[in-house]
């Protein structure tokens, strides 16, 4: 063959360098089915779970008990229904910070309404409808009018708390029937509700993820929005598919909050996205979106709350649990940053 | 090559773009432009930057709308107001970016946006993915194409290299039963060896009767694999002819404009 022009070999190698150098070596670490890999697609939670654990031994003897167990696994139940949806959202690339005042907003509602003498089915439907109403929502402002999940959220997160405050006007109603209280203090066995629920809707949303259109197209959509698109993918109807679903698991979590505390005060739910976000973020979903464990949920979730049950039995003030919020959420992004870096993509 | 029956052959060639005319604001980036592209077609089309390829390119994938002209397939004329219709009528596109979902696996890429469901009503129902039938279809198209990934059951996309990933989007095109294939610089991001196995995949596809239209600035690339060259410059088609008629002096005189302006305007009337 001919000698090409220089021009135009000199245009196709700066072409060639301006691209991201993956291909270096051609070659693929396979470490999927490694202990290392496992670990890693937990973002190596599991460690530091079982170090906080013994740690927590040693400072309090109260700690590693059944009763205290069973505690702290029933802490983080509600935070794990509400996560299960959150990281399907936050795999999306989207994200909802709206979830704890819609939280309190369905509480009051709700709450009322059987305090008012509403039946109890009727009760479930409309914590279940109302979640599914709200999440709709949010998912319409971001998708029919463009803004961006965490200032539409963040909005609609201000507009919720005002909304149930306006309805409660500072009032606590209280004493629901037996069915609902049951829901939040009843067990199966030895186990309580609230953690058969969260672990139904672990489960649950465990095998949406792994094995159905919703989780793959959260992976499509948070990955390669462009490509999904390309695809055929109806993104946006999609997106709006997550933020209900996400809606539909803050109904659930509000009936199993109300039923726990048997009471409710238009203070519900306040800083719930918070500890939501972080355990999520904790578990090895990616904020960045395209990547996103269920289990990690789960995890991360235990992990916050043996921390701050640990941190309590040890005689720490209340308030250093927002301080440690603060640092995992900060701490865990950073933790993405580096190991996404360190793959070599930006 | 046998069956070099090329669009002026005969039969009807699969597509037939006649005068497309394209303009950004002020300036003119498809001037008249007129192209045939039918089985066992592989024309590389070059020019320097800014000659209008890549804007040819994405008129025929439906993604520009022309200004004037006709697109015909099958010699019917078509209007493709987006790159979904142009997909339906089998026209696919493989772009510089590929238009991969990093974090998927080969078969989530190749099966994206039209993934195989399972177990019956309430699989439909629920969505529910057939996990091991898409793995299985993948593993055998791609063996069918002769392509060798580690990893390719297990392995998120974005851990294979440039080439692979090239391959993976060129199978998805061939996969979904692609009429006319169209290239945007397949393998300006490869090294020297992952290109030549690009190379090979292409010219696999070519035989299996798909004419592809491929954008390159190497004329080394384009004179390896194609049969046919076309030069574009200022928006203009300036040359169209079969490899064997021609040289890359010569491609290289008429992409810079190198070569006398009568000699143009004579070829570019043909």
């Amino acid at each position: 063959m001919g000698q090409p022009d220089d021009k135009l070999m000199v245009n196709a190698t700066r072409q060639e360098t301006q691209r991201r150098a993956v291909d270096k070596s051609g070659e693929i670490q396979l470490r999927r089915n490694t202990i290392v890999g496992w670990l890693e697609r937990m973002n190596l939670l599991v460690i530091p779970l079982i170090l906080v654990i013994i740690a927590m031994s040693l400072l309090s003897e109260r700690f590693f008990t059944q009763r205290n167990m069973i505690t702290v696994m029933r802490a983080s139940s509600i935070y794990i229904i509400v996560g299960v949806g959150q990281a399907f959202l936050m795999t999306s690339k989207n994200i909802d910070l709206s979830v704890g005042s819609m939280m309190g907003l369905i509480m009051g509602l709700v709450g009322t309404f059987i305090f008012f003498g509403g039946s109890v089915p009727l009760a479930i439907l409309y914590a279940i409808g109302l979640g599914l109403l709200l999440g709709t929502v949010n998912g319409a402002i971001v998708t029919k009018l463009g803004v961006p999940a965490l200032l539409a959220t963040l909005g609609m997160m201000v507009s919720y708390r005002g909304m149930v405050n306006h309805y409660m006007y500072g009032t606590t109603v209280s004493r629901f029937p037996r069915q609902i209280v049951y829901l939040g203090q009843g067990t199966v066995g030895p186990i309580p509700m609230p953690i058969v629920i969260a672990l139904a809707v672990a489960v649950l949303g465990a095998c949406l993820y792994y094995f159905t259109r919703f989780g793959r197209y959260a992976v499509a959509i948070g990955g390669n929005e462009e490509a999904a698109t390309l695809a055929g993918i109806p993104v946006k109807r999609w997106k709006t598919i997550f933020f209900a679903f996400q809606g539909l698991l803050v109904g659930i979590a509000a009936l199993v909050f109300l039923g726990r505390l048997d009471s409710t005060n238009p203070g519900m739910g306040t800083g719930l996205e918070l500890h939501v976000i972080v355990g999520v973020a904790l578990g090895g979903t990616l904020l960045f979106g395209g990547k996103g464990s269920i289990w990690g949920v789960v995890l991360g979730m235990f992990l916050i709350a043996v921390l701050t049950n640990g941190l309590m039995l040890a005689g720490a003030g209340f308030f250093i649990q927002n301080i440690l919020l603060g640092i995992l959420l900060v701490g865990s992004v950073a933790l993405q940053v580096s190991r996404e870096k360190a793959r070599g993509f930006d | 090559m046998t069956e070099q029956q090329n669009s002026t052959g005969n039969g009807i060639p699969f597509l037939r773009v006649e005068d497309i005319s394209k303009k950004f604001q002020s300036v003119q980036a498809l001037d008249k432009v007129s192209l045939e592209v039918g089985s066992g077609d592989l024309v590389g089309l070059v020019g320097d930057n800014g000659a209008g390829k890549s804007t040819l390119v994405k008129v025929i994938a439906g993604v520009y709308q022309p200004d004037g002209g006709t697109i015909y397939i099958n010699d019917e004329p078509v209007v493709m107001a987006t790159p979904h219709q142009a997909r339906e009528m089998g026209i696919e596109t493989a772009y510089q970016d590929l238009a991969l979902v990093d974090h998927l696996r080969v078969d989530g890429n190749l099966f994206l946006g039209r993934e195989i469901l399972t177990g019956g009503f309430i699989g439909r129902l629920l969505r529910i993915l057939d996990r091991r039938g898409m793995k299985q279809i993948t593993r055998e198209n791609m063996k069918k194409l002769n392509i060798k990934i580690p990893g390719l059951d297990s392995e998120p996309v974005r851990r294979m290299s440039g080439g692979q990933r090239q391959a993976v989007a060129l199978a998805r095109s061939v996969f979904w039963g692609s009429k006319l294939l169209l290239l945007d610089e397949p393998t300006a991001a490869l090294g020297a060896s992952q290109r030549r196995e690009a190379e090979k995949l292409i010219l696999q596809i070519k035989e299996q009767g798909i004419p592809i239209i491929l954008i390159s600035h190497n004329l080394e690339h384009v004179f390896a694999i194609c049969n046919r060259i076309a030069v574009l410059r200022h928006g203009r088609k300036v040359k169209d002819c079969k490899k064997e008629e021609t040289n890359p002096t010569e491609i290289v005189g008429y992409i810079t404009g190198g070569v006398a302006a009568a000699q143009v305007s004579r070829t570019a009337t043909s």
